[in-house]
């Protein structure tokens, strides 16, 4: 301290304290105000550059968890139109092991034929099963139909897949070839129904049983499908589970960064307000009694 | 020794207290005149003289009056100055540079390229959807106006820099000019003895006001007058003043400072380690020309990945070949010149998420292959994903206009020590003049009662004639 005070090192030294404590109330209340640890780059660098990376993270999060919601909608909706097939090619069997018996009609088995036609419309409509207007069996040309009026495939060979967050995807489309026309080994189960249909037709009790033996294979190869699309569906569920505890520790860690204490802001607004005031109070007594009106 | 004589004494020492008084009330009114040095009567006996074979005292007379000036603290007070008008201006950009770019709640860049990435993912599952391929057009356009309004935003904050460049230079020749016309008037005061305080005191203020703008130093001369240096250049020689002055670099475009020395100048742009010329030349030429870049930089290399993927796709219509972002020519300017292809814009149809026309409008392919751009490292040498180089950005920044804060707050601290010692040695003191009046005030009595003693010895001369 210098041994001369002069009024402008005093001047200088108030408006020093005054300043900075005016500073210190004013960011306090910034940040009481806007509930946020900083407000711009330089409050907190460290700060502002995790906040950045984890807003990224937990968008990325949000938005696969949409995407699995949409395709989770898919899947149902496809598992659905399996369980219908499932049933469809149920009840065909079903007809099939009936007429095949020796006891039945020329005229039943017509009756029969006219039924298994009407079945195989179902099949061809589930196969041609929409979401919105996505065709679920129709590979990646989900703006047509895959399947025609007689039930020849129109689709393509690929199976739509949607990339999840952390390197995962899965496919939410199925390709109806590998459901109903054996594209990938499986029975075809359009052809089978076509057969059916001539040998019930002509009354051909061998054809109809060797129709009637595959028609248990072919629901088998549907349930099958069916039991794929479920295990994508618990894949998803398994995701899903995993992504929303990864979308509320990201939140959390988002507010942990970015969040202020209310009640520790608070406190720092009452602390730097104090001491504000008494910045001012002690400046303008600072210069009193003056030397001037004691001496003259 | 006669009355006379003695009537002398008091009428000199009368007027010698009053130089004093005179004197505290010159300090008394300058106490917060900026350059103000304390100044001081100087006083002394008047001489002997044989009397009556005596020698006796001829009383008191002021001889001159001094300045506490020292040439040591003011110098340190000249450059701390500047240091501190350089981390002040430095700190004010950078305030200005922070509130434009902050990303805040409502999201900045980005919040905005995150979104961008996002809705790519999100007609990755549903490649057909219009409603998907609208929202990412207008989560497209949010990008490049970001990136748009960034880079003007630096470039505004470059242009002004730029221009307090000239205005600085036309006001350090304003002052130079001053200063050796104060130099003149000293030189030619105190060629004939005494001291010119006040011009001096002028000439110290104009010194500080110098040295806020650029890197000062000065040498003091026997004559009185002052050596200016400007950025280690003379700028002020006697009652001579140099030239400043501002040419266009042919590269950049930008003001280069230079100084006329004879027929020569001198380019000092580089030299400028002080006050706020040095700033804004430090804000226009490296921490913008930084920040510009790196925008310029992610810009560049997202808008060129992202168009490269999308034009070897195919749209809704079947058609491919189209950019998704107007193709940029180089990454200078880049953040400024974005902007979304024409091919696309109001045309939802033609965002190519497919890989294949057959494939259309199934295939998402492409879409993903946009999407998970935002998880490669593409940029820093392929060292950093998109939003991890933003994030070092903003960090960068944060950490730059951090540093610049606290050097403001230092340079003002250390500035305000180098005045307290400056004051210290040459400040004005109320308490130190108050009783100095109050010292020739007594005097000025005294010689007064003198002055009434003797005229009563008259008096009592004159009865006994």
């Amino acid at each position: 301290m210098a041994i001369r005070l002069t009024p402008s090192q005093l001047f200088r030294s108030q408006i020093r304290n005054m300043q900075r404590s005016g500073i210190d109330a004013f960011e306090a209340q910034q940040v009481a105000a806007s509930g946020r640890k900083f407000n711009k780059p330089s409050d907190d660098a460290v700060g502002s550059q995790r906040s950045v990376i984890l807003r990224e993270l937990h968008g990325d999060v949000q938005v696969g968890r949409k995407k699995m919601d949409i395709a989770r909608s898919e899947l149902t909706m496809a598992e659905s139109a399996l369980a219908e097939m499932t049933n469809v090619v149920s009840r065909l069997k079903e007809l099939s092991v009936q007429m095949a018996s020796e006891v039945m009609s020329v005229g039943a088995r017509a009756n029969a034929a006219v039924e298994v036609t009407a079945l195989k419309d179902v099949l061809i409509a589930q196969g041609n099963t929409r979401f919105g207007e996505k065709r679920l069996f129709a590979g990646q040309l989900t703006g047509a139909d895959p399947f025609d009026a007689v039930g020849n495939y129109v689709g393509d060979a690929v199976g739509v897949t949607v990339q999840l967050p952390q390197g995962t995807s899965t496919q939410v489309t199925t390709r109806g070839d590998d459901v109903l026309r054996g594209a990938s080994g499986g029975p075809d189960i359009i052809q089978e129904v076509d057969n059916l249909i001539i040998a019930l037709g002509a009354s051909n009790t061998a054809g109809i049983q060797a129709a009637a033996d595959l028609m248990g294979q072919s629901v088998d190869h549907v349930v099958a499908q069916r039991t794929q699309l479920g295990a994508r569906m618990t894949q998803l569920d398994n995701l899903d589970e995993f992504f929303s505890g990864l979308e509320l520790n990201v939140g959390a860690e988002i507010a942990a960064v970015e969040e202020a204490d209310p009640v520790a802001a608070f406190t720092e607004v009452t602390r730097t307000q104090q001491a504000f005031e008494v910045a001012m109070q002690v400046s303008s007594a600072a210069r009193t009694p003056n030397i001037f009106e004691l001496l003259f | 020794m006669s009355l006379f004589s003695i009537l002398n004494q008091g009428s000199r020492s009368m007027r010698t207290a009053t130089a004093g008084v005179a004197t505290a009330s010159n300090n008394v009114a300058n106490a917060n005149t900026q350059g103000y040095s304390r100044q001081t009567l100087g006083v002394e006996a008047s001489g002997t003289q044989r009397r009556g074979g005596m020698l006796m005292g001829q009383g008191v007379s002021a001889s001159q009056v001094t300045s506490a000036y020292d040439s040591f603290s003011q110098r340190a007070v000249l450059s701390q100055l500047g240091s501190n008008s350089y981390s002040s201006s430095r700190a004010s950009s950078f305030e200005v540079i922070e509130a434009n770019l902050a990303e805040g709640v409502d999201g900045g860049l980005a919040s905005a390229m995150s979104q961008f990435f996002d809705d790519w993912a999100a007609l990755e599952s549903d490649p057909s959807s219009t409603a998907s391929r609208q929202q990412l057009l207008a989560r497209g356009q949010n990008l490049v106006q970001r990136f748009n309004s960034s880079a003007e935003q630096l470039g505004n904050e470059q242009s002004n820099a730029e221009a307090r460049v000239g205005q600085r230079v036309a006001r350090a020749n304003i002052l130079a000019g001053q200063i050796a016309t104060l130099n003149a008037q000293i030189v030619r005061l105190e060629a004939s003895g005494g001291r010119a305080n006040d011009l001096r005191s002028n000439r110290t203020q104009m010194l500080e006001e110098l040295s806020e703008i650029g890197p000062v130093n000065t040498e003091d001369r026997a004559d009185g007058s002052v050596r200016v240096f400007f950025a280690n250049h003379i700028l002020v020689e006697n009652d001579d003043a140099r030239t400043l002055s501002v040419a266009a670099d042919p590269v950049t475009g930008f003001s280069q400072v230079h100084i006329a020395q004879g027929s020569t100048t001198f380019e000092i742009t580089s030299a400028m380690s002080a006050g706020s010329l040095g700033a804004d030349i430090n804000v226009r030429d490296a921490v913008t020309v930084g920040l510009l870049s790196s925008l310029d930089d992610l810009a560049f290399t997202l808008s060129t990945q992202v168009n490269t993927i999308h034009s070897a796709g195919f749209g809704l219509d079947g058609l491919t070949g189209r950019n998704f972002f107007g193709p940029l020519a180089a990454t200078a300017g880049a953040a400024q010149a974005l902007a979304l292809d024409a091919a696309v814009v109001g045309t939802p149809d033609a965002i190519a998420a497919a890989t294949t026309a057959a494939a259309v409008p199934g295939d998402n392919t492409n879409a993903a292959a946009i999407s998970g751009l935002a998880d490669l490292s593409l940029m820093a040498g392929a060292t950093q994903t998109f939003g991890r180089f933003y994030g070092g950005f903003v960090a960068g920044l944060g950490q730059d206009a951090a540093r610049a804060y606290q050097n403001e707050a230092r340079s003002e601290l250390e500035l305000s020590g180098a005045k307290d010692l400056r004051d210290s040695i040459s400040g004005v003191n109320l308490e130190e003049e108050a009783l100095d009046m109050i010292r020739f005030k007594d005097a000025y009595s005294a010689s007064a009662r003198v002055l009434s003693v003797t005229t009563e010895l008259f008096d009592e001369l004159l009865r006994i004639v």
